[in-house]
């Protein structure tokens, strides 16, 4: 397989995006899981809240991606990599040598559990975003490789 | 809708640009979020717990002040029962460093699944003895007992501590020259519906997050 530089840069978008999309979902789940301690505080966490914004961001990065397929992927590996970057949040205390804090089973658990509902509700609206998104981008013309001057290129190739 | 080449070279600028924001905002909220979590677990506390541990005998005595002297040997921690569960947490909900007069506030507030909401009613106190690298501790644990009471605050004056310490235990502050300070941050998540209390037939499990603080020196941390 040859390794164009269109592939190379779809490949680094995915991959940024992926990580955009991961560091939403990990600070929601650990905003969702410590909602005392998250920036901005609360004590009641708004699922509601998390729901739009991931939404939105669906939307985003759907409208910006390459195709529905990269969104598709984007929103999977964000949902993995949120969960990796929430769990690190929720256990980041323990990295600290004056603290004498038990580790691993007890957050995985807790972090997995109490973490769930974004987990969920992120891949749903990341999902349905992300398809708008392509959508709109589509409609609108907003990426570059298929930009209103598609037409034109096609009139100058023939 | 196509737009045209500018109107949508404009558009690209914008989403990219609120990509980018939308990077910094959730790296700085994340960011925001584990330093106040680190502070919540420790630097807070130890700073505040390490000003609470300088009192003198005669200022326990009247009003519970932090002046100088003596070092206080204060430890808290927190017992629940519930054997069919290890993920009861204990969540620190609010922790402010008022700590001439109060210790700890709104401790139990919050909770989350299907559970019950759980509030402090009761401080039991107790003391233990050892050596820690030749040292000596005294030290006077603070437990308190849950239930479904309907007041959300909580709070542990100082002097109801020292009153304690002094007048059951009898302990010479002066003869303390270890602080230790335990914290048990755990959130409440599950709670069977027939707790009633640590005599309601349930034992404890616990600690899920346990910072331990030990002040070798009065007025500052380790």
């Amino acid at each position: 397989m040859k390794i164009t530089r269109a592939t190379v840069t779809k490949a680094l978008k995915i991959i940024a995006f992926s990580l955009v999309i991961g560091l939403a979902v990990g600070y929601f789940s650990f905003y969702i899981t410590m909602p005392s301690v998250a920036i901005p505080t609360t004590k009641n966490p708004s699922l509601e809240v998390v729901g739009l914004t991931l939404f939105l961001l669906g939307v985003l990065v759907g409208a910006l991606s390459d195709d529905l397929e990269s969104t598709v992927i984007e929103s999977l590996a964000g949902l993995i990599l949120g969960a990796l970057i929430g769990y690190l949040l929720f256990i980041s205390p323990t990295f600290s040598p004056a603290l004498d804090l038990p580790f691993a089973e007890n957050y995985i658990f807790y972090t997995v559990r109490s973490a769930m509902p974004v987990l969920l509700l992120g891949g749903v609206v990341l999902f349905i975003g992300g398809f708008l998104g392509t959508i709109l981008g589509e409609h609108m013309a907003i990426r570059s490789a298929k930009s209103p001057f598609d037409g034109d290129q096609t009139a100058s190739a023939k | 809708m196509r737009l045209d080449a500018g109107r949508v070279k404009k558009l690209r600028i914008v989403l990219w640009t609120l990509l980018v924001a939308t990077v910094f905002s959730f790296l700085g909220l994340s960011l925001l979020s584990a330093s106040n979590y680190y502070e919540v677990a420790y630097a807070k506390l130890t700073v505040d717990v390490a000003a609470d541990v300088n009192m003198t005998a005669s200022n326990l005595a009247s009003d519970g002040g932090v002046t100088d002297g003596t070092v206080f040997h204060y430890a808290v921690s927190v017992n629940i029962t519930n054997p069919s569960r290890r993920t009861i947490v204990l969540q620190f909900t609010k922790y402010q460093g008022i700590l001439r007069d109060y210790i700890l506030e709104d401790l139990a507030g919050g909770t989350t699944g299907a559970s019950v909401t759980m509030f402090v009613t009761d401080f039991i106190f107790s003391t233990d003895n050892g050596t820690i690298a030749g040292n000596t501790v005294k030290e006077i644990r603070l437990s308190w007992e849950l239930s479904n009471a309907s007041n959300p605050a909580f709070f542990v004056p100082a002097k109801t501590i020292m009153d304690y310490a002094k007048s059951k235990k009898g302990l010479s502050w002066d003869e303390v020259e270890i602080a230790h300070v335990f914290v048990f941050m755990m959130k409440i998540t599950d709670i069977p519906s027939d707790y009633n209390g640590p005599n309601s037939g349930y034992l404890i499990e616990l600690p899920v997050i346990q910072k331990r603080v030990v002040v070798t020196q009065p007025g500052g941390p380790p």
